[in-house]
Protein backbone atom coordinates (compact mmCIF):
# COMPACT_ATOMS: atom_id res chain seq x y z
CA UNK A 1 0.00 0.00 0.00
CA UNK A 2 1.20 3.31 -0.93
CA UNK A 3 1.15 5.84 1.59
CA UNK A 4 1.46 8.93 -1.21
CA UNK A 5 -2.05 8.63 -2.03
CA UNK A 6 -2.92 12.17 -4.00
CA UNK A 7 -6.51 12.34 -3.82
CA UNK A 8 -6.19 12.20 0.16
CA UNK A 9 -3.64 15.25 -0.04
CA UNK A 10 -6.11 17.26 -2.62
CA UNK A 11 -8.58 16.41 -0.33
CA UNK A 12 -7.32 17.88 2.52
CA UNK A 13 -5.96 20.76 1.31
CA UNK A 14 -9.27 21.79 -0.47
CA UNK A 15 -11.36 19.99 1.97
CA UNK A 16 -13.35 19.05 -1.29
CA UNK A 17 -16.75 17.60 0.17
CA UNK A 18 -17.34 15.57 -3.68
CA UNK A 19 -14.10 14.33 -3.39
CA UNK A 20 -13.93 13.27 0.06
CA UNK A 21 -16.13 10.35 -0.06
CA UNK A 22 -13.77 8.58 -2.43
CA UNK A 23 -11.10 9.17 0.06
CA UNK A 24 -13.11 8.06 3.11
CA UNK A 25 -14.09 4.74 1.09
CA UNK A 26 -10.38 4.20 0.67
CA UNK A 27 -9.15 4.56 3.97
CA UNK A 28 -11.92 4.21 6.18
CA UNK A 29 -12.03 -0.04 5.91
CA UNK A 30 -7.85 0.21 6.86
CA UNK A 31 -8.82 2.38 9.90
CA UNK A 32 -11.81 0.19 11.24
CA UNK A 33 -9.58 -3.03 10.74
CA UNK A 34 -7.12 -1.12 12.29
CA UNK A 35 -8.77 -1.29 15.30
CA UNK A 36 -10.35 -4.45 15.32
CA UNK A 37 -7.63 -6.20 15.12
CA UNK A 38 -6.13 -4.02 17.91
CA UNK A 39 -8.97 -4.38 20.42
CA UNK A 40 -10.79 -7.52 18.59
CA UNK A 41 -13.69 -5.65 19.21
CA UNK A 42 -16.24 -4.86 16.32
CA UNK A 43 -18.09 -2.38 18.31
CA UNK A 44 -15.41 -0.21 19.62
CA UNK A 45 -13.92 -0.53 16.30
CA UNK A 46 -16.35 1.57 14.75
CA UNK A 47 -16.15 3.96 17.89
CA UNK A 48 -12.51 4.51 17.72
CA UNK A 49 -12.94 4.85 13.63
CA UNK A 50 -15.45 7.26 14.14
CA UNK A 51 -13.16 9.02 16.52
CA UNK A 52 -10.18 9.08 14.42
CA UNK A 53 -12.17 10.62 11.30
CA UNK A 54 -13.74 13.31 12.99
CA UNK A 55 -10.48 14.28 14.93
CA UNK A 56 -8.54 14.00 11.09
CA UNK A 57 -11.68 15.90 9.94
CA UNK A 58 -11.69 18.52 12.51
CA UNK A 59 -7.96 18.89 12.29
CA UNK A 60 -7.10 18.63 8.09
CA UNK A 61 -5.37 22.16 8.41
CA UNK A 62 -3.02 20.78 9.89
CA UNK A 63 -1.83 18.56 7.62
CA UNK A 64 0.67 19.92 5.00
CA UNK A 65 0.18 17.59 2.04
CA UNK A 66 3.56 17.95 0.37
CA UNK A 67 5.84 17.14 3.64
CA UNK A 68 3.79 14.40 5.61
CA UNK A 69 1.99 11.39 3.76
CA UNK A 70 -1.39 11.05 4.75
CA UNK A 71 -1.91 7.50 5.85
CA UNK A 72 0.55 8.00 7.98
CA UNK A 73 -0.89 11.51 9.91
CA UNK A 74 -4.27 9.33 9.66
CA UNK A 75 -2.69 6.23 11.36
CA UNK A 76 -0.89 8.58 13.56
CA UNK A 77 -3.89 9.68 14.72
CA UNK A 78 -5.73 6.32 14.97
CA UNK A 79 -2.94 5.14 17.54
CA UNK A 80 -3.15 8.24 19.79
CA UNK A 81 -7.17 7.53 19.47
CA UNK A 82 -6.00 4.05 20.92
CA UNK A 83 -3.61 5.48 23.41
CA UNK A 84 -6.79 7.47 24.68
CA UNK A 85 -8.77 4.37 25.01
CA UNK A 86 -6.57 2.86 27.17
CA UNK A 87 -6.20 5.34 29.49
CA UNK A 88 -9.77 5.93 30.01
CA UNK A 89 -12.29 4.02 32.06
CA UNK A 90 -13.26 0.81 30.15
CA UNK A 91 -16.68 1.21 28.57
CA UNK A 92 -18.96 -1.96 28.78
CA UNK A 93 -20.04 -3.25 25.22
CA UNK A 94 -23.36 -5.23 25.71
CA UNK A 95 -23.06 -8.94 23.86
CA UNK A 96 -25.94 -8.19 22.21
CA UNK A 97 -25.40 -4.71 21.05
CA UNK A 98 -21.71 -6.43 19.67
CA UNK A 99 -23.35 -9.09 17.90
CA UNK A 100 -26.41 -6.77 16.66
CA UNK A 101 -23.64 -4.34 15.62
CA UNK A 102 -22.00 -7.13 13.53
CA UNK A 103 -24.81 -8.75 12.45
CA UNK A 104 -24.56 -9.89 8.83
CA UNK A 105 -27.20 -11.08 6.36
CA UNK A 106 -27.92 -14.83 8.02
CA UNK A 107 -26.94 -16.26 11.36
CA UNK A 108 -24.55 -18.73 9.84
CA UNK A 109 -22.21 -16.35 8.27
CA UNK A 110 -22.78 -14.52 12.14
CA UNK A 111 -21.57 -17.43 13.53
CA UNK A 112 -18.43 -17.69 11.60
CA UNK A 113 -17.43 -14.36 11.47
CA UNK A 114 -17.87 -14.40 15.66
CA UNK A 115 -15.78 -17.39 15.29
CA UNK A 116 -13.51 -15.37 13.21
CA UNK A 117 -13.06 -12.74 15.58
CA UNK A 118 -12.59 -14.83 18.95
CA UNK A 119 -9.93 -16.62 16.79
CA UNK A 120 -8.57 -13.48 15.95
CA UNK A 121 -8.38 -12.34 19.30
CA UNK A 122 -7.12 -15.66 21.17
CA UNK A 123 -4.20 -14.91 19.22
CA UNK A 124 -3.62 -11.55 19.74
CA UNK A 125 -4.20 -11.82 22.82
CA UNK A 126 -1.16 -13.51 23.70
CA UNK A 127 1.37 -10.76 21.93
CA UNK A 128 2.92 -7.76 23.57
CA UNK A 129 1.39 -4.29 22.84
CA UNK A 130 3.88 -3.63 20.55
CA UNK A 131 4.13 -6.56 18.79
CA UNK A 132 0.15 -5.99 18.58
CA UNK A 133 0.16 -2.97 17.25
CA UNK A 134 2.58 -4.16 14.48
CA UNK A 135 0.49 -7.00 13.71
CA UNK A 136 -2.59 -4.73 13.38
CA UNK A 137 -1.07 -2.26 11.04
CA UNK A 138 0.54 -5.21 8.73
CA UNK A 139 -2.51 -7.55 8.80
CA UNK A 140 -5.66 -5.56 9.51
CA UNK A 141 -4.94 -1.79 8.12
CA UNK A 142 -2.45 -3.25 4.99
CA UNK A 143 0.11 -0.80 5.53
CA UNK A 144 3.87 -1.64 4.61
CA UNK A 145 6.86 -2.41 6.53
CA UNK A 146 8.21 1.00 5.31
CA UNK A 147 4.50 2.95 6.51
CA UNK A 148 4.45 0.72 9.59
CA UNK A 149 8.12 1.77 10.39
CA UNK A 150 7.27 5.52 10.00
CA UNK A 151 4.42 5.16 12.33
CA UNK A 152 6.35 3.10 15.11
CA UNK A 153 9.72 4.97 15.08
CA UNK A 154 11.75 1.67 14.32
CA UNK A 155 13.57 0.82 11.30
CA UNK A 156 12.15 -0.78 8.71
CA UNK A 157 14.09 -4.00 9.21
CA UNK A 158 13.42 -3.77 12.31
CA UNK A 159 9.85 -3.95 12.22
CA UNK A 160 10.29 -6.78 9.48
CA UNK A 161 11.92 -8.71 12.30
CA UNK A 162 9.64 -8.58 14.59
CA UNK A 163 6.79 -9.14 12.54
CA UNK A 164 8.65 -12.48 11.45
CA UNK A 165 9.44 -13.03 15.06
CA UNK A 166 5.64 -12.64 15.79
CA UNK A 167 4.18 -14.76 12.84
CA UNK A 168 6.12 -17.77 14.26
CA UNK A 169 5.00 -17.37 17.57
CA UNK A 170 1.73 -17.21 16.18
CA UNK A 171 1.85 -19.92 13.59
CA UNK A 172 3.35 -21.98 16.99
CA UNK A 173 0.25 -21.04 18.98
CA UNK A 174 -2.01 -22.18 15.84
CA UNK A 175 -1.09 -25.39 15.60
CA UNK A 176 -0.44 -26.67 19.17
CA UNK A 177 -4.66 -25.00 19.36
CA UNK A 178 -4.99 -26.90 15.84
CA UNK A 179 -3.85 -30.19 16.05
CA UNK B 1 -0.59 -21.23 7.84
CA UNK B 2 1.12 -19.46 6.01
CA UNK B 3 1.63 -14.74 6.44
CA UNK B 4 -1.46 -14.31 4.54
CA UNK B 5 -3.49 -15.75 7.01
CA UNK B 6 -3.54 -13.24 9.63
CA UNK B 7 -5.26 -10.96 6.90
CA UNK B 8 -8.21 -13.27 6.35
CA UNK B 9 -9.61 -12.08 9.55
CA UNK B 10 -10.47 -8.25 7.66
CA UNK B 11 -13.87 -7.59 7.29
CA UNK B 12 -15.55 -4.68 5.57
CA UNK B 13 -17.13 -2.26 7.79
CA UNK B 14 -21.04 -1.97 7.98
CA UNK B 15 -22.56 0.37 5.33
CA UNK B 16 -24.93 1.57 7.71
CA UNK B 17 -21.79 2.82 10.19
CA UNK B 18 -19.66 4.05 7.10
CA UNK B 19 -22.90 5.87 5.53
CA UNK B 20 -23.81 7.83 9.26
CA UNK B 21 -20.44 8.09 9.92
CA UNK B 22 -19.49 9.64 6.65
CA UNK B 23 -22.87 11.89 7.13
CA UNK B 24 -21.99 12.79 10.36
CA UNK B 25 -18.55 13.93 9.22
CA UNK B 26 -19.97 16.44 6.50
CA UNK B 27 -22.41 18.07 8.80
CA UNK B 28 -21.79 21.40 9.41
CA UNK B 29 -21.54 21.19 13.56
CA UNK B 30 -17.66 19.02 12.84
CA UNK B 31 -16.40 22.16 11.02
CA UNK B 32 -13.52 23.70 11.63
CA UNK B 33 -13.39 24.19 15.90
CA UNK B 34 -9.83 25.92 15.54
CA UNK B 35 -10.90 28.53 18.45
CA UNK B 36 -12.11 26.28 20.33
CA UNK B 37 -8.87 24.61 20.59
CA UNK B 38 -7.16 27.74 21.14
CA UNK B 39 -9.98 28.48 24.02
CA UNK B 40 -9.37 25.08 25.57
CA UNK B 41 -5.68 25.65 25.47
CA UNK B 42 -5.85 28.84 27.05
CA UNK B 43 -8.03 27.17 29.92
CA UNK B 44 -5.24 24.80 30.74
CA UNK B 45 -2.73 27.17 30.99
CA UNK B 46 -5.03 29.32 33.85
CA UNK B 47 -2.39 27.85 36.54
CA UNK B 48 0.81 28.31 34.56
CA UNK B 49 0.29 32.40 34.46
CA UNK B 50 -0.78 32.15 37.77
CA UNK B 51 2.73 30.81 38.74
CA UNK B 52 4.61 33.00 36.03
CA UNK B 53 3.15 36.10 38.68
CA UNK B 54 5.72 35.54 40.80
CA UNK B 55 7.90 37.51 38.98
CA UNK B 56 11.44 35.44 39.26
CA UNK B 57 13.14 35.66 35.92
CA UNK B 58 14.84 32.39 36.68
CA UNK B 59 11.97 30.28 37.65
CA UNK B 60 10.18 31.97 34.63
CA UNK B 61 13.18 30.72 32.48
CA UNK B 62 13.35 27.57 33.46
CA UNK B 63 9.06 27.44 32.96
CA UNK B 64 9.61 28.55 29.48
CA UNK B 65 12.27 25.85 28.84
CA UNK B 66 9.66 23.15 30.17
CA UNK B 67 7.23 24.81 27.92
CA UNK B 68 9.12 24.06 24.94
CA UNK B 69 8.93 20.24 25.93
CA UNK B 70 5.48 19.86 27.49
CA UNK B 71 2.37 18.44 25.38
CA UNK B 72 -0.20 21.11 25.38
CA UNK B 73 2.07 21.90 22.07
CA UNK B 74 -0.23 19.24 20.65
CA UNK B 75 -3.59 21.69 21.38
CA UNK B 76 -1.71 24.46 19.65
CA UNK B 77 -0.72 23.18 16.32
CA UNK B 78 -1.43 25.15 13.16
CA UNK B 79 0.40 22.94 10.32
CA UNK B 80 2.82 20.22 10.39
CA UNK B 81 5.93 21.37 8.36
CA UNK B 82 8.43 19.09 9.12
CA UNK B 83 8.42 15.69 10.66
CA UNK B 84 11.21 13.02 11.92
CA UNK B 85 9.70 9.66 13.80
CA UNK B 86 6.88 10.89 16.08
CA UNK B 87 8.40 14.17 16.59
CA UNK B 88 6.36 16.80 14.74
CA UNK B 89 7.26 19.99 13.42
CA UNK B 90 4.57 22.76 13.77
CA UNK B 91 4.59 26.63 12.21
CA UNK B 92 2.07 27.41 15.68
CA UNK B 93 3.81 30.68 17.42
CA UNK B 94 6.51 29.01 19.84
CA UNK B 95 5.64 28.73 23.61
CA UNK B 96 7.77 32.12 24.28
CA UNK B 97 5.98 33.66 21.73
CA UNK B 98 2.60 32.81 23.31
CA UNK B 99 3.59 33.94 26.14
CA UNK B 100 4.71 37.42 25.07
CA UNK B 101 1.54 37.82 23.59
CA UNK B 102 -0.38 36.96 26.63
CA UNK B 103 1.92 39.46 28.38
CA UNK B 104 1.36 42.14 26.23
CA UNK B 105 -2.35 41.83 26.00
CA UNK B 106 -2.17 42.31 29.78
CA UNK B 107 -3.64 38.77 30.41
CA UNK B 108 -0.78 37.84 33.29
CA UNK B 109 -1.26 39.34 36.52
CA UNK B 110 1.30 41.56 37.66
CA UNK B 111 3.62 41.26 41.29
CA UNK B 112 2.34 43.52 44.22
CA UNK B 113 5.77 46.25 43.89
CA UNK B 114 5.45 46.24 47.58
CA UNK B 115 4.90 42.68 48.79
CA UNK B 116 8.03 40.97 50.54
CA UNK B 117 10.91 39.46 48.23
CA UNK B 118 10.18 35.37 48.35
CA UNK B 119 13.85 34.47 48.99
CA UNK B 120 14.83 31.36 46.36
CA UNK B 121 17.83 29.39 48.29
CA UNK B 122 20.97 29.23 45.22
CA UNK B 123 21.29 25.37 44.27
CA UNK B 124 24.20 24.63 42.37
CA UNK B 125 23.56 22.73 38.98
CA UNK B 126 23.89 19.04 39.28
CA UNK B 127 26.93 17.93 37.52
CA UNK B 128 26.80 14.29 37.04
CA UNK B 129 29.50 12.02 35.42
CA UNK B 130 28.41 10.15 31.81
CA UNK B 131 28.96 7.03 34.42
CA UNK B 132 26.32 8.75 37.01
CA UNK B 133 23.65 9.55 34.65
CA UNK B 134 23.65 6.50 32.51
CA UNK B 135 23.13 4.29 36.28
CA UNK B 136 20.78 7.10 37.09
CA UNK B 137 18.88 6.81 33.65
CA UNK B 138 18.90 3.41 33.19
CA UNK B 139 20.70 3.39 29.56
CA UNK B 140 23.95 4.68 28.24
CA UNK B 141 24.28 8.34 27.97
CA UNK B 142 25.80 9.96 25.26
CA UNK B 143 28.08 12.15 25.32
CA UNK B 144 29.67 15.27 23.00
CA UNK B 145 33.77 14.43 22.13
CA UNK B 146 33.75 17.51 20.10
CA UNK B 147 33.21 20.66 22.03
CA UNK B 148 34.30 24.02 21.42
CA UNK B 149 37.64 24.82 23.64
CA UNK B 150 35.81 28.12 25.09
CA UNK B 151 32.80 25.96 26.39
CA UNK B 152 33.18 24.71 29.73
CA UNK B 153 30.57 22.04 30.88
CA UNK B 154 28.15 23.24 33.77
CA UNK B 155 25.86 21.07 34.71
CA UNK B 156 24.66 17.12 33.31
CA UNK B 157 21.19 16.20 34.85
CA UNK B 158 18.48 13.58 34.77
CA UNK B 159 14.73 14.93 34.10
CA UNK B 160 12.59 11.92 35.21
CA UNK B 161 9.32 10.81 33.76
CA UNK B 162 6.45 12.38 34.86
CA UNK B 163 2.40 11.42 33.85
CA UNK B 164 2.20 14.01 31.05
CA UNK B 165 5.56 13.50 28.69
CA UNK B 166 6.44 10.12 29.77
CA UNK B 167 9.74 10.46 29.41
CA UNK B 168 13.40 10.32 30.74
CA UNK B 169 15.70 13.04 29.64
CA UNK B 170 19.49 13.46 30.08
CA UNK B 171 20.53 17.33 30.06
CA UNK B 172 24.04 18.87 29.48
CA UNK B 173 25.14 22.44 29.44
CA UNK B 174 27.93 24.25 28.41
CA UNK B 175 28.46 27.70 28.81
CA UNK B 176 31.02 29.97 27.12
CA UNK B 177 31.12 33.58 26.21
CA UNK B 178 28.87 33.51 23.54
CA UNK B 179 25.64 31.89 25.43
CA UNK B 180 25.48 28.32 26.30
CA UNK B 181 25.23 24.77 24.11
CA UNK B 182 22.70 22.36 25.51
CA UNK B 183 22.75 18.89 24.66
CA UNK B 184 19.61 16.50 25.53
CA UNK B 185 19.22 12.35 25.23
CA UNK B 186 15.79 11.80 25.88
CA UNK B 187 13.97 8.29 25.66
CA UNK B 188 9.66 8.35 25.11
CA UNK B 189 7.52 5.51 26.61
CA UNK B 190 6.94 2.63 24.23
CA UNK B 191 2.90 4.32 23.81
CA UNK B 192 4.07 7.90 24.44
CA UNK B 193 2.79 8.54 20.85
CA UNK B 194 3.58 11.62 19.10
CA UNK B 195 5.07 14.95 20.38
CA UNK B 196 5.06 18.69 18.67
CA UNK B 197 7.38 20.97 18.74
CA UNK B 198 6.07 24.14 17.42
CA UNK B 199 8.81 26.73 15.92
CA UNK B 200 6.72 29.76 15.06
CA UNK B 201 8.63 31.31 11.72
CA UNK B 202 11.87 29.77 12.50
CA UNK B 203 12.29 27.82 9.27
CA UNK B 204 13.37 23.74 9.45
CA UNK B 205 15.59 22.36 7.14
CA UNK B 206 15.81 18.69 6.83
CA UNK B 207 19.86 17.64 7.30
CA UNK B 208 21.81 14.37 8.08
CA UNK B 209 23.32 13.97 10.86
CA UNK B 210 25.17 11.06 12.37
CA UNK B 211 23.61 9.23 8.97
CA UNK B 212 20.09 9.52 9.89
CA UNK B 213 17.78 12.40 9.00
CA UNK B 214 17.85 15.02 11.17
CA UNK B 215 15.81 18.68 11.24
CA UNK B 216 17.81 21.56 11.85
CA UNK B 217 15.65 25.25 13.04
CA UNK B 218 17.17 28.53 12.86
CA UNK B 219 16.83 31.41 14.93
CA UNK B 220 13.61 29.61 17.22
CA UNK B 221 12.50 32.08 19.21
CA UNK B 222 12.99 31.92 23.07
CA UNK B 223 12.47 34.84 25.61
CA UNK B 224 14.06 35.72 28.75
CA UNK B 225 11.63 37.61 31.20
CA UNK B 226 13.17 40.55 32.85
CA UNK B 227 10.82 42.60 35.28
CA UNK B 228 7.62 44.83 34.91
CA UNK B 229 6.48 42.59 31.96
CA UNK B 230 9.08 43.34 29.89
CA UNK B 231 10.72 40.66 27.55
CA UNK B 232 14.13 40.56 26.24
CA UNK B 233 14.00 38.08 23.08
CA UNK B 234 16.24 35.30 22.64
CA UNK B 235 16.58 32.90 20.11
CA UNK B 236 18.68 29.28 19.72
CA UNK B 237 19.48 27.39 16.50
CA UNK B 238 18.27 23.52 17.08
CA UNK B 239 18.88 20.23 16.01
CA UNK B 240 17.17 17.67 16.21
CA UNK B 241 17.61 13.77 15.05
CA UNK B 242 16.52 10.49 16.42
CA UNK B 243 18.88 7.61 16.67
CA UNK B 244 18.55 4.38 18.73
CA UNK B 245 15.97 5.13 20.15
CA UNK B 246 16.42 7.57 21.50
CA UNK B 247 15.78 12.15 20.62
CA UNK B 248 18.37 13.93 20.86
CA UNK B 249 18.47 17.71 20.76
CA UNK B 250 21.35 20.39 20.58
CA UNK B 251 20.58 23.78 20.88
CA UNK B 252 22.74 26.89 20.86
CA UNK B 253 22.22 30.01 22.25
CA UNK B 254 25.38 31.45 21.27
CA UNK B 255 24.64 30.78 17.18
CA UNK B 256 26.64 28.38 16.43
CA UNK B 257 26.37 27.78 12.62
CA UNK B 258 24.64 24.61 10.97
CA UNK B 259 28.07 23.37 10.06
CA UNK B 260 29.18 23.85 13.66
CA UNK B 261 26.68 21.99 15.18
CA UNK B 262 26.69 19.20 13.27
CA UNK B 263 30.54 18.38 13.71
CA UNK B 264 29.36 18.64 17.45
CA UNK B 265 26.39 16.51 17.33
CA UNK B 266 28.29 14.31 14.81
CA UNK B 267 30.91 13.80 17.49
CA UNK B 268 28.37 12.10 20.27
CA UNK B 269 28.83 8.69 20.93
CA UNK B 270 27.46 6.28 23.96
Amino acid sequence: MSTQTTPWRKALAEASSAEFEDLYREQMPRIYNFFRYRFGNNALAEDLTATTFEKAWRNRHQYRHDLSAFTTWLFTIAQRVAIDHYRRPQREVALDQALDLAAPENPEEALQKQNDLQQLNALLSQLSARERELVALKYGAGLTNRAIAELSGLSESNVAVILHRTLKTLRKAWERSHG
Amino acid sequence: MDDNFLSNFREPPRPEFAEALYQRLNAPSQRLTLHKRIKQFMESQTMLRKRLASGFSLALLILLAVLVFSPPARAYAQEIISRIGNLFISDAPTYAEQFENKLQDGLLPTSDPNAEPEVIEWQPPTLLTVAEASSQAGFEVYELVDIPAEYELISRGIMPPNEDERVIRVSATWQSPQGPLVFSQTTWAEDAGPHTLPVGEAPAEKVSVQGVEGIWIEGLRLSTYVENNAVAPKYANLLIWQKDGFEFWLQSSAGLSQAEMLTIANSATP
